[in-house]
């Protein structure tokens, strides 16, 4: 009788993030493979990751911007009685 | 006697609202020997002259260097936000400046403006206020600047924000109040007292139409090279710029003759006019009631005032 985990079996699934917020909130503790949350860590400061992240920034600043100069003009007078 | 005098020299210009002119002569009185001045509020009926009073009033008000203090009249339903009025307005305009400002049409404020307006404005016996938002100060000298609201429904005004202004209510022309708005505001005719009287009437006690009937008068007197307005001119003249009796409009006409054959309900007449039940409401049937020529008993209903009106515009 054959024991132990049939050959490629993992005991890990992959889900979308979206979809894990179905069934867990924000400050649900969730267990982690520590290498996986290891090389996340390193990639999110990696300078390309960084780079995405400021051009983001930028990209909404800009939209931001946009909004600002969008609001309409207030109708007023001024009289000088001098 | 004194005061008639200082209410004539402040508003030289402004015909009638004597009321309005001495609560206003009092403040501009108190502000030129104090340099402070309640937050006001203008209410009354269209027309009444809220704008130019409030004008008036600014006119009055003196910097502490001696020059006539400019106004800001500001148009309140074009205002969307905090943020627009502190960019557009308050920074480049207000702030530091010594300046009066109007507040036409307080009751379209925004909300979150009008929340602000309860800070700002609750100054108790400070002349000085800052106003903290969006990480930012922005500071009120109540000194250097004078604030002045205006509406013709004070009912939609928050009803903190109005605990904090002073009111200052506006009352209907008379008659002979509004003739000399008439010959005030068309200088180069004559007119004389009958046609004055029928041409007050066509007005609605209202200041703004007695000014631009008296603009239709000049013109009238202009084009036809005439120096003195008689009775017969004003019926020419109604009968070129389709004036009707009372200055009554073209759906208030309608309204009258729809009941002229009996009383109506109010969805009854909207059904017959092809307007809405508010419209009616809002718009048509107040002017009639004012001038009792309808009445309102579960109904509404034509008076023996309305059948006359009817028969005089049948006859037009």
């Amino acid at each position: 009788m054959k024991r132990g985990r049939p050959k490629g079996y993992s005991p890990y699934v992959e889900i979308s993030y979206e979809d894990l917020a179905d069934y867990v909130g924000r400050k649900t503790l969730i267990k982690v493979c520590k290498s996986w949350i290891e090389d996340l860590a390193e990639q999110a400061h990696s300078s390309s990751n960084l780079f995405s992240v400021t051009k983001e920034s930028f990209v909404e600043d800009s939209h931001k911007e946009e909004t600002k100069e969008e609001q309409p003009k207030i109708e007023y007078a001024i009289t000088n009685f001098n | 006697m004194q005061l008639q005098t200082s209410i004539n020299n402040y508003f030289p210009e402004l015909i009638g609202q004597n009321a309005v002119k001495r609560k206003l002569s009092f403040y501009i009185d108190a502000f030129n020997k104090t340099g402070v001045c309640p937050f006001l509020l203008l209410t009354g009926a269209k027309g009444l002259g809220k704008t130019e009073f409030a004008k008036g009033f600014g006119k009055n008000l003196v910097n502490q260097d001696g020059t006539k203090r400019n106004f800001l009249e500001i148009n309140c339903s074009t205002i969307k936000n905090n943020e627009q009025f502190f960019e557009q307005i308050f920074l480049p305009l207000i702030s530091d400046n010594e300046i009066t400002i109007l507040f036409d049409e307080c009751h379209a404020l925004p909300k979150d403006l009008t929340m602000a307006f309860l800070t700002i404005f609750n100054t108790e016996t400070r002349t000085r206020k800052t106003f903290e938002w969006n990480e930012m100060s922005f500071e009120f000298d109540f000194k250097k600047q004078t604030f002045i609201f205006a509406t013709t429904e004070s009912d939609q005004i928050f009803p903190p924000l109005k605990d904090r202004l002073t009111n200052v209510d506006f009352e209907p022309y008379s008659s002979e109040e509004l003739g000399q708005i008439l010959k005030v505001c068309a200088p180069e005719a004559v007119i004389d007292d009958d046609c004055l009287k029928e041409v007050s009437k066509s007005v609605r006690n209202n200041a703004r139409n007695a000014v631009m009937r008296a603009k239709e008068i000049s013109l009238y007197c202009g084009a036809k090279r005439k120096f003195v307005f008689s009775l017969k001119d004003f019926k020419d003249l109604c009968q070129q710029v389709s004036i009707l009796p009372l200055g009554l409009t073209y759906t208030e006409k309608q309204i009258l003759e729809a009941l002229k054959h009996g009383s109506a309900t109010l969805t009854g007449l909207a059904a017959k006019l092809g307007l809405s039940k508010t419209s009616i409401q809002k718009d048509h049937e107040l002017y009639l009631l004012n001038k009792n020529l309808i009445e309102i008993d579960g109904k509404r209903k034509i008076t023996a005032k309305g059948i006359d009106v009817c028969k005089e515009l049948a006859t037009q």
